[in-house]
Protein backbone atom coordinates (compact mmCIF):
# COMPACT_ATOMS: atom_id res chain seq x y z
CA UNK A 1 0.00 0.00 0.00
CA UNK A 2 1.40 3.40 -0.93
CA UNK A 3 2.05 6.18 1.55
CA UNK A 4 -0.76 8.25 0.01
CA UNK A 5 -3.26 5.38 0.36
CA UNK A 6 -2.15 4.80 3.94
CA UNK A 7 -2.63 8.47 4.70
CA UNK A 8 -6.07 8.48 3.07
CA UNK A 9 -7.10 5.54 5.28
CA UNK A 10 -5.84 7.33 8.35
CA UNK A 11 -7.72 10.49 7.38
CA UNK A 12 -10.96 8.57 6.88
CA UNK A 13 -10.63 6.75 10.21
CA UNK A 14 -10.07 9.93 12.23
CA UNK A 15 -12.06 13.05 12.83
CA UNK A 16 -10.30 15.44 10.47
CA UNK A 17 -10.00 19.10 11.28
CA UNK A 18 -10.58 21.29 8.21
CA UNK A 19 -7.51 23.12 6.96
CA UNK A 20 -8.81 26.65 7.71
CA UNK A 21 -9.78 25.60 11.26
CA UNK A 22 -6.36 24.01 11.79
CA UNK A 23 -4.68 27.20 10.56
CA UNK A 24 -6.76 29.28 12.97
CA UNK A 25 -5.85 27.04 15.92
CA UNK A 26 -2.19 27.15 14.94
CA UNK A 27 -2.17 30.94 14.65
CA UNK A 28 -3.88 31.27 18.02
CA UNK A 29 -1.32 28.89 19.54
CA UNK A 30 1.59 30.92 18.13
CA UNK A 31 0.05 34.19 19.33
CA UNK A 32 -0.40 32.68 22.80
CA UNK A 33 3.28 31.64 22.79
CA UNK A 34 4.46 35.17 21.99
CA UNK A 35 2.12 36.69 24.59
CA UNK A 36 3.35 34.20 27.16
CA UNK A 37 6.88 35.46 26.48
CA UNK A 38 5.91 39.05 27.27
CA UNK A 39 4.18 38.17 30.55
CA UNK A 40 6.71 35.61 31.75
CA UNK A 41 9.46 38.17 31.11
CA UNK A 42 7.60 40.84 33.08
CA UNK A 43 7.12 38.45 35.99
CA UNK A 44 10.88 38.10 36.48
CA UNK A 45 11.21 41.75 37.48
CA UNK A 46 10.24 41.15 41.15
CA UNK A 47 13.17 38.73 41.56
CA UNK A 48 15.28 41.89 41.72
CA UNK A 49 14.23 41.91 45.36
CA UNK A 50 16.80 39.18 46.06
CA UNK A 51 19.25 42.06 46.41
CA UNK A 52 17.32 43.11 49.49
CA UNK A 53 18.63 40.05 51.31
CA UNK A 54 15.52 37.86 51.38
CA UNK A 55 16.04 34.11 51.42
CA UNK A 56 15.49 32.49 47.98
CA UNK A 57 12.98 30.02 49.41
CA UNK A 58 10.97 32.83 51.03
CA UNK A 59 10.90 34.66 47.70
CA UNK A 60 9.86 31.51 45.86
CA UNK A 61 7.21 30.57 48.47
CA UNK A 62 5.66 34.03 48.34
CA UNK A 63 5.60 33.95 44.54
CA UNK A 64 3.93 30.53 44.69
CA UNK A 65 1.27 31.86 47.07
CA UNK A 66 0.53 34.54 44.46
CA UNK A 67 0.53 31.85 41.79
CA UNK A 68 -1.90 29.73 43.85
CA UNK A 69 -4.29 32.64 44.28
CA UNK A 70 -4.21 33.35 40.55
CA UNK A 71 -4.53 29.72 39.50
CA UNK A 72 -7.79 29.35 41.42
CA UNK A 73 -9.32 32.80 41.05
CA UNK A 74 -8.79 33.22 37.27
CA UNK A 75 -10.28 29.82 36.28
CA UNK A 76 -13.16 30.34 38.78
CA UNK A 77 -13.85 33.72 37.22
CA UNK A 78 -13.52 32.60 33.59
CA UNK A 79 -15.20 29.19 33.59
CA UNK A 80 -16.49 28.41 37.09
CA UNK A 81 -15.50 25.59 39.46
CA UNK A 82 -18.41 23.35 38.39
CA UNK A 83 -17.06 23.38 34.81
CA UNK A 84 -13.56 22.64 36.12
CA UNK A 85 -14.89 19.68 38.13
CA UNK A 86 -16.79 18.33 35.09
CA UNK A 87 -13.66 18.70 32.96
CA UNK A 88 -11.51 16.83 35.49
CA UNK A 89 -14.06 14.00 35.72
CA UNK A 90 -13.43 13.31 32.02
CA UNK A 91 -9.77 12.49 32.70
CA UNK A 92 -9.17 12.18 36.46
CA UNK A 93 -5.71 10.65 35.98
CA UNK A 94 -4.50 14.09 34.88
CA UNK A 95 -4.78 15.25 38.50
CA UNK A 96 -1.72 13.09 39.27
CA UNK A 97 0.14 14.56 36.30
CA UNK A 98 -0.87 18.09 37.24
CA UNK A 99 0.42 17.72 40.81
CA UNK A 100 3.69 16.22 39.51
CA UNK A 101 4.12 19.12 37.06
CA UNK A 102 3.48 21.58 39.88
CA UNK A 103 6.22 19.96 41.98
CA UNK A 104 8.65 20.29 39.05
CA UNK A 105 7.73 23.95 38.66
CA UNK A 106 8.25 24.75 42.34
CA UNK A 107 11.74 23.22 42.47
CA UNK A 108 12.70 24.90 39.17
CA UNK A 109 11.46 28.29 40.33
CA UNK A 110 13.45 28.03 43.56
CA UNK A 111 16.56 27.13 41.57
CA UNK A 112 16.09 30.20 39.37
CA UNK A 113 16.08 32.46 42.43
CA UNK A 114 19.43 30.97 43.49
CA UNK A 115 20.69 31.37 39.92
CA UNK A 116 19.65 35.04 39.72
CA UNK A 117 21.31 35.68 43.07
CA UNK A 118 24.59 34.00 42.04
CA UNK A 119 25.04 34.93 38.37
CA UNK A 120 22.42 37.61 37.65
CA UNK A 121 19.30 37.61 35.52
CA UNK A 122 21.17 38.25 32.26
CA UNK A 123 23.11 34.98 32.46
CA UNK A 124 20.59 32.86 34.30
CA UNK A 125 17.79 33.57 31.79
CA UNK A 126 19.39 32.01 28.68
CA UNK A 127 20.64 29.05 30.67
CA UNK A 128 17.26 28.03 32.04
CA UNK A 129 15.62 28.85 28.73
CA UNK A 130 17.51 25.89 27.25
CA UNK A 131 14.36 24.10 28.45
CA UNK A 132 12.86 24.60 24.99
CA UNK A 133 15.47 22.33 23.39
CA UNK A 134 14.68 19.58 25.90
CA UNK A 135 10.95 20.22 25.41
CA UNK A 136 11.37 19.73 21.65
CA UNK A 137 13.10 16.39 22.26
CA UNK A 138 10.27 15.20 24.54
CA UNK A 139 7.70 16.44 22.00
CA UNK A 140 9.31 14.40 19.20
CA UNK A 141 10.05 11.29 21.28
CA UNK A 142 6.81 10.97 23.27
CA UNK A 143 4.11 12.87 21.38
CA UNK A 144 4.84 12.43 17.67
CA UNK A 145 5.46 16.14 17.13
CA UNK A 146 7.25 16.97 13.85
CA UNK A 147 6.38 13.43 12.59
CA UNK A 148 4.89 13.68 9.15
CA UNK A 149 6.01 17.31 8.89
CA UNK A 150 7.79 18.31 5.69
CA UNK A 151 11.50 19.09 5.81
CA UNK A 152 10.90 22.87 5.67
CA UNK A 153 8.90 22.74 8.88
CA UNK A 154 11.33 20.38 10.63
CA UNK A 155 14.22 22.61 9.65
CA UNK A 156 12.25 25.69 10.70
CA UNK A 157 11.46 24.39 14.20
CA UNK A 158 14.81 22.80 15.01
CA UNK A 159 16.82 25.52 13.26
CA UNK A 160 14.76 28.24 14.91
CA UNK A 161 15.23 26.69 18.36
CA UNK A 162 18.97 26.40 17.78
CA UNK A 163 19.09 30.03 16.62
CA UNK A 164 17.27 31.07 19.78
CA UNK A 165 19.70 29.07 21.89
CA UNK A 166 22.68 30.60 20.04
CA UNK A 167 21.26 34.09 20.57
CA UNK A 168 20.72 33.31 24.24
CA UNK A 169 24.30 32.11 24.58
CA UNK A 170 25.63 35.32 23.00
CA UNK A 171 23.57 37.28 25.51
CA UNK A 172 25.02 35.21 28.34
CA UNK A 173 28.59 35.77 27.16
CA UNK A 174 27.92 39.48 26.72
CA UNK A 175 26.59 39.75 30.25
CA UNK A 176 29.24 37.54 31.86
CA UNK A 177 31.63 40.42 32.43
CA UNK A 178 28.97 42.19 34.49
CA UNK A 179 28.85 39.78 37.42
CA UNK A 180 31.32 38.61 40.05
CA UNK A 181 32.50 35.04 39.43
CA UNK A 182 32.56 34.00 43.12
CA UNK A 183 29.43 31.86 42.97
CA UNK A 184 29.26 31.50 39.20
CA UNK A 185 29.51 27.68 39.04
CA UNK A 186 26.73 27.22 41.59
CA UNK A 187 24.52 29.73 39.79
CA UNK A 188 25.12 28.12 36.39
CA UNK A 189 24.27 24.65 37.73
CA UNK A 190 21.11 26.05 39.35
CA UNK A 191 20.00 27.72 36.11
CA UNK A 192 20.71 24.67 33.94
CA UNK A 193 18.90 22.38 36.40
CA UNK A 194 15.90 24.70 36.33
CA UNK A 195 15.95 24.40 32.53
CA UNK A 196 15.91 20.58 32.73
CA UNK A 197 13.03 20.63 35.25
CA UNK A 198 10.97 23.06 33.18
CA UNK A 199 11.76 21.26 29.92
CA UNK A 200 10.50 18.01 31.47
CA UNK A 201 7.43 19.71 32.93
CA UNK A 202 6.12 19.94 29.36
CA UNK A 203 5.55 16.16 29.36
CA UNK A 204 2.59 16.46 31.78
CA UNK A 205 1.42 19.60 29.94
CA UNK A 206 1.34 17.83 26.60
CA UNK A 207 -0.29 14.71 28.02
CA UNK A 208 -3.07 16.85 29.46
CA UNK A 209 -3.69 18.84 26.31
CA UNK A 210 -3.53 15.92 23.90
CA UNK A 211 -6.17 14.27 26.08
CA UNK A 212 -8.27 17.41 25.78
CA UNK A 213 -8.12 19.05 29.19
CA UNK A 214 -8.69 22.80 29.30
CA UNK A 215 -5.60 24.62 30.60
CA UNK A 216 -7.87 26.53 32.98
CA UNK A 217 -8.86 23.21 34.57
CA UNK A 218 -5.38 21.64 34.58
CA UNK A 219 -3.74 24.54 36.43
CA UNK A 220 -6.04 24.25 39.46
CA UNK A 221 -4.38 20.97 40.49
CA UNK A 222 -1.02 21.92 39.05
CA UNK A 223 -0.89 24.63 41.69
CA UNK A 224 -1.67 22.17 44.49
CA UNK A 225 1.64 20.47 43.59
CA UNK A 226 3.37 23.86 43.41
CA UNK A 227 2.18 25.05 46.81
CA UNK A 228 2.67 21.66 48.50
CA UNK A 229 6.22 21.24 47.22
CA UNK A 230 7.16 24.86 47.86
CA UNK A 231 5.80 24.82 51.42
CA UNK A 232 7.81 21.65 52.12
CA UNK A 233 10.98 23.21 50.68
CA UNK A 234 10.45 26.46 52.59
CA UNK A 235 9.89 24.64 55.91
CA UNK A 236 12.93 22.42 55.31
CA UNK A 237 15.38 25.13 54.22
CA UNK A 238 14.19 27.84 56.62
CA UNK A 239 14.67 25.75 59.75
CA UNK A 240 11.03 25.05 60.64
CA UNK A 241 7.67 26.76 60.81
CA UNK A 242 8.51 29.44 63.39
CA UNK A 243 11.73 30.45 61.61
CA UNK A 244 9.85 30.63 58.30
CA UNK A 245 7.07 32.67 59.88
CA UNK A 246 9.51 35.16 61.35
CA UNK A 247 11.21 35.55 57.94
CA UNK A 248 7.83 36.13 56.28
CA UNK A 249 6.77 38.58 59.00
CA UNK A 250 10.06 40.45 58.68
CA UNK A 251 9.56 40.77 54.93
CA UNK A 252 5.87 41.73 55.02
CA UNK A 253 6.50 45.10 53.39
CA UNK A 254 7.79 43.52 50.18
CA UNK A 255 5.67 40.35 50.03
CA UNK A 256 3.03 42.08 47.89
CA UNK A 257 5.53 42.61 45.05
CA UNK A 258 6.39 38.93 45.03
CA UNK A 259 2.72 37.94 45.12
CA UNK A 260 2.17 40.29 42.20
CA UNK A 261 5.13 38.67 40.38
CA UNK A 262 3.52 35.25 40.89
CA UNK A 263 0.19 36.55 39.63
CA UNK A 264 1.76 38.04 36.49
CA UNK A 265 3.67 34.81 35.93
CA UNK A 266 0.40 32.83 35.95
CA UNK A 267 -1.05 34.97 33.19
CA UNK A 268 2.04 34.25 31.09
CA UNK A 269 1.94 30.58 31.99
CA UNK A 270 -1.73 30.26 31.03
CA UNK A 271 -0.90 31.54 27.56
CA UNK A 272 2.08 29.18 27.47
CA UNK A 273 -0.24 26.27 28.25
CA UNK A 274 -2.61 27.28 25.45
CA UNK A 275 0.42 27.57 23.16
CA UNK A 276 1.45 24.00 24.05
CA UNK A 277 -2.12 22.83 23.47
CA UNK A 278 -2.66 24.40 20.05
CA UNK A 279 0.86 24.81 18.64
CA UNK A 280 2.54 21.87 20.43
CA UNK A 281 5.66 21.85 22.60
CA UNK A 282 7.93 22.23 19.58
CA UNK A 283 6.45 25.62 18.60
CA UNK A 284 4.78 26.89 21.76
CA UNK A 285 7.71 26.65 24.14
CA UNK A 286 10.42 28.29 21.98
CA UNK A 287 8.00 31.15 21.29
CA UNK A 288 7.20 31.62 24.97
CA UNK A 289 10.94 31.66 25.60
CA UNK A 290 11.03 35.08 23.97
CA UNK A 291 10.52 36.01 27.63
CA UNK A 292 14.30 36.39 27.68
CA UNK A 293 14.02 39.35 25.31
CA UNK A 294 11.33 40.88 27.50
CA UNK A 295 13.38 40.18 30.62
CA UNK A 296 16.32 41.91 28.99
CA UNK A 297 14.16 44.91 28.08
CA UNK A 298 12.97 45.17 31.68
CA UNK A 299 16.53 44.74 32.97
CA UNK A 300 18.13 47.33 30.69
CA UNK A 301 15.36 49.90 30.28
CA UNK A 302 13.64 49.81 33.66
CA UNK A 303 16.31 48.63 36.11
CA UNK A 304 19.34 50.18 34.38
CA UNK A 305 21.26 46.90 33.95
CA UNK A 306 24.37 46.98 31.72
CA UNK A 307 24.61 50.73 32.32
CA UNK A 308 28.39 50.52 32.62
CA UNK A 309 28.77 48.03 29.76
CA UNK A 310 31.18 48.77 26.91
CA UNK A 311 30.07 49.35 23.33
CA UNK A 312 31.12 45.85 22.27
CA UNK A 313 29.11 44.25 25.07
CA UNK A 314 26.05 46.26 24.04
CA UNK A 315 26.61 45.22 20.43
CA UNK A 316 26.66 41.59 21.54
CA UNK A 317 23.45 42.09 23.50
CA UNK A 318 21.72 43.64 20.50
CA UNK A 319 23.08 40.97 18.14
CA UNK A 320 22.10 38.10 20.45
CA UNK A 321 18.63 39.52 20.87
CA UNK A 322 18.18 39.86 17.11
CA UNK A 323 19.29 36.26 16.53
CA UNK A 324 16.78 35.11 19.14
CA UNK A 325 14.02 37.15 17.51
CA UNK A 326 14.85 35.69 14.08
CA UNK A 327 14.75 32.16 15.59
CA UNK A 328 11.31 32.85 17.07
CA UNK A 329 10.13 34.22 13.71
CA UNK A 330 11.33 31.11 11.86
CA UNK A 331 9.47 28.86 14.32
CA UNK A 332 6.32 30.96 14.03
CA UNK A 333 6.39 30.39 10.25
CA UNK A 334 6.68 26.61 10.67
CA UNK A 335 3.13 25.83 11.74
CA UNK A 336 1.70 22.32 11.88
CA UNK A 337 0.17 20.92 8.68
CA UNK A 338 -2.58 18.30 8.46
CA UNK A 339 -0.21 15.36 8.11
CA UNK A 340 1.63 16.27 11.29
CA UNK A 341 -1.65 17.00 13.03
CA UNK A 342 -2.79 13.46 12.22
CA UNK A 343 0.26 12.21 14.14
CA UNK A 344 -0.79 14.36 17.07
CA UNK A 345 -4.21 12.74 16.91
CA UNK A 346 -2.54 9.31 16.95
CA UNK A 347 -0.73 10.28 20.15
CA UNK A 348 -4.00 11.63 21.57
CA UNK A 349 -5.81 8.37 20.78
CA UNK A 350 -3.03 6.43 22.48
CA UNK A 351 -3.41 8.56 25.61
CA UNK A 352 -7.19 8.24 25.53
CA UNK A 353 -7.19 4.46 25.20
CA UNK A 354 -4.47 4.02 27.87
CA UNK A 355 -6.44 5.98 30.45
CA UNK A 356 -9.99 5.20 29.31
CA UNK A 357 -10.95 8.72 28.21
CA UNK A 358 -13.97 9.14 25.88
CA UNK A 359 -12.83 9.51 22.28
CA UNK A 360 -15.51 12.17 21.58
CA UNK A 361 -14.12 14.35 24.37
CA UNK A 362 -10.54 14.09 23.12
CA UNK A 363 -11.53 14.71 19.50
CA UNK A 364 -13.68 17.74 20.35
CA UNK A 365 -11.04 19.32 22.57
CA UNK A 366 -8.15 18.85 20.15
CA UNK A 367 -10.27 20.84 17.68
CA UNK A 368 -10.76 23.61 20.26
CA UNK A 369 -14.40 22.75 20.92
CA UNK A 370 -16.14 22.22 24.27
CA UNK A 371 -17.39 18.65 23.79
CA UNK A 372 -20.28 17.31 25.90
CA UNK A 373 -19.07 17.21 29.52
CA UNK A 374 -22.40 17.78 31.26
CA UNK A 375 -21.62 21.30 32.49
CA UNK A 376 -21.70 24.84 31.21
CA UNK A 377 -19.62 27.84 32.11
CA UNK A 378 -21.37 29.78 34.88
CA UNK A 379 -20.31 31.38 38.13
CA UNK A 380 -21.77 30.01 41.36
CA UNK A 381 -21.59 31.49 44.85
CA UNK A 382 -18.50 29.34 45.48
CA UNK A 383 -16.71 30.95 42.51
CA UNK A 384 -17.38 34.44 43.83
CA UNK A 385 -16.13 33.38 47.27
CA UNK A 386 -12.87 32.11 45.68
CA UNK A 387 -12.42 35.31 43.66
CA UNK A 388 -13.34 37.50 46.65
CA UNK A 389 -10.93 35.72 49.00
CA UNK A 390 -8.03 35.93 46.54
CA UNK A 391 -8.72 39.63 45.95
CA UNK A 392 -8.96 40.33 49.69
CA UNK A 393 -5.63 38.59 50.40
CA UNK A 394 -3.86 40.55 47.66
CA UNK A 395 -5.37 43.85 48.87
CA UNK A 396 -4.31 43.04 52.46
CA UNK A 397 -0.70 42.55 51.35
CA UNK A 398 -0.88 45.69 49.17
CA UNK A 399 -1.97 47.78 52.17
CA UNK A 400 1.20 46.95 54.12
CA UNK A 401 3.49 47.10 51.07
CA UNK A 402 6.26 49.61 50.63
CA UNK A 403 7.91 50.43 47.33
CA UNK A 404 11.22 48.52 47.07
CA UNK A 405 14.30 50.76 47.34
CA UNK A 406 15.38 50.15 43.75
CA UNK A 407 15.84 52.88 41.17
CA UNK A 408 13.58 52.29 38.21
CA UNK A 409 12.81 54.24 35.03
CA UNK A 410 9.07 54.81 35.36
CA UNK A 411 8.52 55.91 31.75
CA UNK A 412 9.99 52.71 30.33
CA UNK A 413 8.10 50.63 32.89
CA UNK A 414 4.82 52.21 31.76
CA UNK A 415 5.67 51.65 28.10
CA UNK A 416 6.39 47.95 28.72
CA UNK A 417 3.23 47.55 30.80
CA UNK A 418 1.13 49.04 27.98
CA UNK A 419 2.79 46.71 25.44
CA UNK A 420 2.20 43.58 27.53
CA UNK A 421 -1.43 44.50 28.21
CA UNK A 422 -1.98 45.11 24.48
CA UNK A 423 -0.60 41.64 23.72
CA UNK A 424 -2.84 40.13 26.40
CA UNK A 425 -5.96 41.76 24.93
CA UNK A 426 -5.13 40.62 21.40
CA UNK A 427 -4.31 37.02 22.35
CA UNK A 428 -7.20 36.59 24.79
CA UNK A 429 -9.66 37.91 22.24
CA UNK A 430 -8.33 35.58 19.50
CA UNK A 431 -8.34 32.62 21.89
CA UNK A 432 -11.91 33.31 22.98
CA UNK A 433 -13.15 33.67 19.40
CA UNK A 434 -11.42 30.47 18.24
CA UNK A 435 -11.79 28.14 21.24
CA UNK A 436 -13.91 29.77 23.98
CA UNK A 437 -10.86 29.11 26.20
CA UNK A 438 -11.19 25.33 25.79
CA UNK B 1 -10.60 2.12 35.04
CA UNK B 2 -13.57 -0.04 34.25
CA UNK B 3 -13.25 -2.35 37.27
CA UNK B 4 -14.74 -1.85 40.72
CA UNK B 5 -11.90 0.28 42.14
CA UNK B 6 -11.40 3.13 39.69
CA UNK B 7 -8.93 5.12 41.82
CA UNK B 8 -6.64 2.16 42.41
CA UNK B 9 -6.81 1.17 38.79
CA UNK B 10 -6.06 4.75 37.73
CA UNK B 11 -2.98 4.93 39.96
CA UNK B 12 -1.79 1.57 38.62
CA UNK B 13 -2.19 2.83 35.04
CA UNK B 14 -0.23 5.99 35.82
CA UNK B 15 2.56 4.01 37.50
CA UNK B 16 2.72 1.62 34.54
CA UNK B 17 3.17 4.57 32.16
CA UNK B 18 6.88 4.82 31.33
CA UNK B 19 6.52 8.55 30.67
CA UNK B 20 5.55 9.07 34.32
CA UNK B 21 8.99 8.05 35.56
CA UNK B 22 10.86 10.60 33.42
CA UNK B 23 9.51 13.66 35.31
CA UNK B 24 9.75 11.78 38.62
CA UNK B 25 13.46 11.09 38.01
CA UNK B 26 14.08 14.70 36.97
CA UNK B 27 12.26 15.96 40.08
CA UNK B 28 14.45 13.84 42.36
CA UNK B 29 17.55 15.13 40.54
CA UNK B 30 16.35 18.72 40.95
CA UNK B 31 15.85 18.23 44.69
CA UNK B 32 19.40 16.85 44.99
CA UNK B 33 20.83 19.89 43.14
CA UNK B 34 18.79 22.22 45.33
CA UNK B 35 20.16 20.60 48.47
CA UNK B 36 23.70 20.99 47.12
CA UNK B 37 23.45 24.67 46.20
CA UNK B 38 21.57 25.78 49.28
Amino acid sequence: MSAVELETREVSSRSVIEAPRLRTLQNVGMLCGLTAGAWLGAAEAPTKLVTLGLSPVVISLTMVIGVFLARWSLPALIQGTSYIAADLRQAPHLIVWAVLAGCLWAVANTLTIFAVRDVGLSIAFPLWNSNSLLGIIWGIVFFKELRGADSRRRFGVIGGALLMFAGATVLAIASASQVPSRDAARGVVAALSAGVLWGTMYIPYRKAYLTGMSPLSFVTFFTVGELGMMSTLALTYSGGASALWSQLAGAKHVLFWLLAGGFIWVIGDLFQQYAVKYAGITRGIPLSNTNQLWGLLWGILVFGELRSASGSVLAQVIGGSMVMAVGAGVIALSSVDRREHLRWQEAAEREGSRYGVRAEYTQARIAGEAGAIGATRRRSALDWVVVGLATAIIIAFALVARAPQINIHLGWALALIVATIAMLSTAASALWRATRFN
Amino acid sequence: MQDGSPNRSMVKTVLADLQFWVPVGVLVGGLIVLRWIS
